[in-house]
């Protein structure tokens, strides 16, 4: 009699072992926090910053219509312009950009932007790339016809 | 429940493990935050929603009027359940002067969530790359 019982107090323990462990590893899985949510959040970040450099009016206030027009529009008359940027035309580029890549600085996060003319990269600010960060970038192709131009946001963090 | 034999002695091992496993189950709900004791936390996703409702957040990647933000009263703002206060700050990207701040100043007896966001601000007539920051209590 105490055999028995003392045989199914052992399976029943057993079972009950298995079903808390099971449980345990099964709650752990759920509910810990994946690295996927900071990357899911940086590419974000790399995205929406970028929406709106490109969607932002370039510093240029000479009254002209180009005084209103947005960077992506700007790099899109580029795009049709057979010839590679003047120092002038990047300087423009350079002012639009800088203001963001400083913003995603003061956030403690490295930024660069990659500006590609006809295959020739053109990089503002200062690109990080010593493999002990993980790279986001949002990329963006801006031709219509004419040279091919595009551009990259990559957020180091 | 038998105390005699070694059932018993398991039966009691048994129970032991029960709450062992519970409280493990517990503590990995409370680091993972699924459980919190603060009556007053904050639903960040509701309030910009609501923020994007009356205007005020970006959405879409639409630009915020400024003239119709500095036209708006702090207390016109609808705040969700919870929601006790906001202060909206906006800035063009990489300055520190702020463009328009809506909204009161948080108590210093409360705990403030803050959340930043890029926003196209439509200024005279000018599209600009700005950011915008809310801190809610």
């Amino acid at each position: 009699m105490v055999i028995s019982r003392d045989q199914r107090g052992m399976a029943v323990l057993m079972d009950a072992m298995l079903f808390l462990v099971v449980l345990s590893v099964l709650s752990a899985f759920l509910l810990m926090p994946g690295n996927d949510v900071s990357s899911e959040r940086t590419n974000e970040t790399a995205r929406t910053f970028h929406s709106v450099m490109l969607a932002g009016e370039i510093p240029y206030n000479d009254g002209s219509a180009l005084s209103q027009t947005s960077l992506e529009m700007y790099l899109i008359m580029i795009s049709q312009d057979a010839s590679f940027p003047s120092s002038f035309t990047l300087e423009i580029i350079e002012s639009a950009v800088n203001d963001t890549l400083l913003e995603i600085k003061n956030m403690g996060m490295k930024a660069w932007w990659v500006l590609t003319v006809g295959g020739e990269d053109l990089i503002f600010g200062t690109p990080f790339d010593d493999g002990s960060l993980s790279l986001f970038t949002d990329l963006r192709s801006l031709s219509t016809e004419g040279t091919v131009v595009s551009c990259s946001l990559t957020i180091a963090g | 429940m038998g105390t005699e034999g070694v059932g018993g002695f398991l039966e009691s091992i048994l129970g032991v493990m029960v709450v062992i496993t519970a409280s493990s189950v517990f503590l990995v709900m409370l680091s993972a935050g699924s459980v919190n004791f603060l009556d007053d936390q904050i639903d960040r996703s509701e309030l910009l929603d609501s923020l994007q409702m009356q205007e005020l957040w970006p959405k879409d990647g639409r630009g915020l009027d400024m003239g119709y933000i500095q036209a708006k009263s702090a207390d016109e703002m609808l705040l969700p359940d919870g929601v006790h206060g906001v202060l909206l700050t906006y800035r063009l990207m990489g300055a520190n002067d702020t463009l328009l701040i809506l909204g009161h100043q948080p108590p210093s007896d409360r705990d403030v969530v803050a959340q930043r966001s890029p926003a196209l601000l439509m200024v005279a007539g000018h599209s600009l790359s700005g950011v915008v920051e809310v801190q809610s209590w």
